[in-house]
């Protein structure tokens, strides 16, 4: 998941729109209440962008932040633990953060709770972010630049209580993160206080 | 005198043997689970040779506490039973391949309590061993917890 894959996932269709004379454009209803960024180009052409605003006095979302959270993975050399793992690489440590820091201001963009992911690392280098609630775990997986995959799990028989797939879009996270808490609706926010930390959105 | 009898380290792994799992001196293996208990994350399972190693409490007279002094101070040690692995298997979805999970020992000169976790075939792929990790965290049961280690950690 590159720069520049992680920000097509918020721009996945390209439509044209013309503005009135009031400078006004039309979206559709299905744009209703978002916002959006305009950047003007030196050029003259102008581009819109669907931005997620992140009520960031409840779940500060930084730079700083997310560099904290993944630390420890850059001091890591191979063997780091004993067992002939590898220690990741940069570029898949600042994928990460990036993959981190879209799904925390997807989730709260949309009302959801979030709790932090337990981050940790494979035997190959690619790094795990996991969460629990009860008896469901998503693991994901940051295998590389470009590559991002879960799985999910609700019981020890590997074939029918587990499951994996490939995180192309922000949708594929929401509906993990639904998964795993089903009860919860937009809008109503879990308070990571009372979820502990471990557990998922 | 127990009346226990110790088996050879070359002989086959029993069912109802308990095996040790050291974790080294890192609490980032465990997350608190919000009710004074603990989540194992499946990194405590990490191999570069996909064949987690274990020891066989059998041939650990004094238990966990021997797994932790010959690991690393501060480690910790998880448990599992020789059963629960083995009653554990997956299937490759590209190809059908039926993949069972087996113990073995494999006895060290410096430990001869040593046992390896393996695949039948081998696990070839991320995938399958990432769920077989995850099964696993999910059997195993924490013995002693592991404790950070200023000198270990970075």
């Amino acid at each position: 998941m590159r720069g520049e894959s992680v920000m097509s996932l918020l721009m996945e269709t390209t439509e044209f729109k013309v503005a009135d004379q009031k400078g006004r454009v039309a979206l559709g209803s299905k744009w209703a209440g978002k916002r959006f960024a305009v950047y003007e180009e030196s050029d003259g052409k102008v581009m819109l962008s669907p931005v997620l605003v992140v009520p960031e006095s409840e779940h500060p979302l930084t730079a700083s932040r997310l560099r904290e959270s993944f630390a420890f993975l850059e001091g890591l050399t191979d063997n780091w633990d004993g067992r002939g793992s590898l220690a990741p690489d940069p570029a898949t440590i600042a994928s990460a953060r990036e993959a981190l820091g879209l799904l925390q201001a997807s989730a709260l963009a949309r009302g959801m709770g979030w709790v932090e992911p337990h981050i940790g690392a494979n035997e190959r280098g690619q790094i795990t972010l996991e969460w629990w609630q009860e008896n469901r775990s998503v693991t994901v997986f940051i295998r590389a630049e470009n590559q991002v995959d879960y799985l999910k799990a609700w019981g020890t028989n590997i074939e029918a209580e587990m499951q994996d797939g490939e995180i192309t879009t922000i949708a594929d996270f929401i509906a993990l993160s639904h998964w795993l808490n089903p009860g919860q609706r937009a809008g109503r926010a879990i308070p990571s206080e009372s979820a502990g930390e471990g557990q998922a959105t | 005198m127990s009346d226990i009898l110790m088996p050879s380290p070359a002989d086959p792994v029993t069912d109802d043997e308990i095996l040790y799992r050291a974790l080294s001196a890192d609490p980032r293996y465990l997350a608190p689970d919000g009710q004074g208990g603990f989540r194992i994350s499946s990194m405590a399972f990490n191999d570069a040779g996909r064949r987690p190693s274990v020891d066989r409490a059998a041939l650990c007279p004094d238990g966990a506490v021997e797994i932790q002094a010959r690991f690393s101070p501060g480690s910790g040690v998880l448990s599992l039973v020789a059963r629960e692995v083995r009653s554990l298997q997956t299937v490759h979805g590209g190809t059908g391949l039926v993949y069972g999970v087996d113990v073995e020992p494999v006895p060290l000169p410096d430990n001869p309590a040593h046992a390896e976790i393996f695949g039948h075939p081998p696990f070839d792929t991320d995938k399958v061993f990432d769920r077989i990790k995850q099964a696993l965290a999910r059997i195993a049961t924490v013995v002693i917890l592991p404790t950070k280690s200023e000198t270990d950690l970075p």
